[in-house]
């Protein structure tokens, strides 16, 4: 079980530099973009709520969660 | 004053002190009972009396005592009777009963009630300070006991709490990422031939983090789902080589795709074992995406079934012309989280397959073979390639 707290611990360190990388990929894109139509927006958007999502579920975990 | 320091030295090995033990004495006799409580207080206890069963009990409503002493022949309430009653209502209540010779018969009823011991009259002060150590390391082995059992189930339950809470969460992270993942295709196809290097790049970056991420939270599932129910394994009896080629048929497009060669081999026998053919086949699926990872173009995969009639074992093998794995990493590649080369080796595209993964992909078949009572084995040269073999029973 401790192995698997472990595990787990580690692919939520894993998952939150992947999740910064793609929130600054996604910005950078969106600023780079020269020409954004409403459909492009709208999308981009629902990515950034989903990511949001993701930040949420990886952040906040219970204190009692935690191995220490 | 030297005896008290001898309690107290005893005592302390327990980390208690005399001081912290209530003592209640029951005993009809007044001066009797005087000269118990000289000889407590003497050793450092802190002491009460009663002057029968009935006013002790009455006592114990109102206050805890760790040790109560009570005489057996008393009016109002026999001693034997006291017991009984301390026993039932306050049972972590030590009970030692004083006796004289002519009632050691009830003091042996008594022992068989409950009573921690007892002391025969006249009543010799080494015998008192003995029984009583004796008690109070009782007392103490009882309460650190407690502790543990409750320590232990606040442990367990937390475990519990835990356990579910990586199965919601993981399970919560999937739906995200299918989202995202699907609002990416869309902004990719909306962007399509009308952008520039730097967009592409962007684009091509978040693709390939989005299909990392997925892949470690798909894979954390297995690892949780195995490590809960490998014990539950829906095992058949199963051909192997029919196993085999099934996998062999899944792998073969994606070997196409990186123009790697992949070739089985069936034992003629046509082994037969009894496992759980999913698990078992998503161990192979591994072993040949492994393989398929760290072997080079052109290069040549091969998986075999072969039957030690002898040993009644079956071996099922997945060799390639891959990397293979340095002599000093092979003990680290089935551990969680574990990956001997970096994704510089992979030979697939990132994008386009599983690379950049994060290492529980060979853990996993390690689980499931072992919770098939099996074994893995793996050989490797580095520069020429790597050989899994494993090994599980044959049905006789």
């Amino acid at each position: 079980m401790e192995n698997l707290i472990k595990d787990y611990e580690l692919l939520l360190e894993n998952l939150r530099t992947r999740l910064s990388i793609l929130n600054t990929s996604v910005f950078l894109l969106e600023e780079t973009l020269e020409m954004k139509t409403v459909r492009t927006s709208q999308y981009i958007d629902r990515i950034n709520t989903e990511l949001e999502r993701i930040r949420e579920l990886i952040i906040n975990v219970p204190p009692a969660m935690r191995r220490n | 004053m030297e005896a008290e320091v001898k309690v107290q030295d005893q005592a302390t090995n327990h980390k208690t002190a005399p001081s912290q033990y209530n003592i209640l004495v029951i005993e009809d006799e007044p001066e009797v009972r005087e000269s118990y409580v000289d000889m407590f207080e003497f050793l450092g206890f802190k002491i009460d009396t009663a002057e029968n069963g009935v006013e002790g009990l009455a006592k114990l409503k109102k206050q805890t005592y760790q040790i109560v002493f009570t005489d057996l022949n008393m009016p109002v309430m026999d001693g034997l009777q006291t017991l009984r009653l301390i026993k039932k209502n306050y049972p972590d209540t030590e009970v030692i009963v004083i006796t004289g010779f002519a009632t050691i018969e009830n003091a042996i009823k008594a022992m068989k009630q409950g009573a921690f011991d007892y002391i025969t009259k006249p009543v010799s002060f080494e015998h008192v300070r003995i029984v009583l150590n004796r008690c109070i390391q009782t007392i103490n082995a009882k309460k650190e006991n407690k502790e543990l059992r409750s320590l232990n189930e606040e442990l367990s339950k937390l475990n519990e709490m835990k356990n579910k809470f990586i199965t919601i969460t993981n399970h919560e992270l999937r739906t995200p990422i299918a989202v995202l993942k699907g609002y990416f295709d869309l902004l990719e196809m909306d962007l399509e031939g009308q952008v520039g290097d730097s967009v592409k790049e962007y684009l091509k970056i978040i693709k390939s983090t989005i299909g990392e991420m997925s892949e470690m939270v798909e894979n954390m599932h297995d690892l949780s789902i195995l490590s809960h129910y490998t014990g539950h394994l829906n095992k058949k009896r199963v051909r192997i080589n029919s196993l085999v080629l099934h996998v062999f048929k899944k792998m073969k497009k994606l070997y196409v795709l990186r123009k790697i060669q992949l070739l089985y081999r069936l034992d003629e026998n046509d082994p037969i074992a009894v496992i759980d053919p999913h698990k078992m086949e998503k161990a192979l699926t591994e072993l040949l995406q492994n393989a398929l990872k760290y072997t080079k173009e052109g290069g040549k995969v091969l998986i075999r079934s072969k039957l030690d009639k002898n040993k009644n074992q079956v071996f099922i093998s997945v060799a390639d012309t891959g990397i293979g794995i340095p002599h000093d990493k092979i003990g680290y590649i089935f551990e969680p989280f574990y990956e001997v080369q970096n994704e510089l080796h992979h030979f697939t595209s990132k994008t386009e397959f599983m690379g950049g993964g994060i290492g529980v992909g060979l853990p996993m078949v390690k689980e499931i073979v072992e919770a098939h009572n099996g074994e893995i084995i793996v050989e490797s040269t580095p520069g020429k390639g790597s050989i899994f073999t494993i090994i599980i029973a044959a049905e006789s």
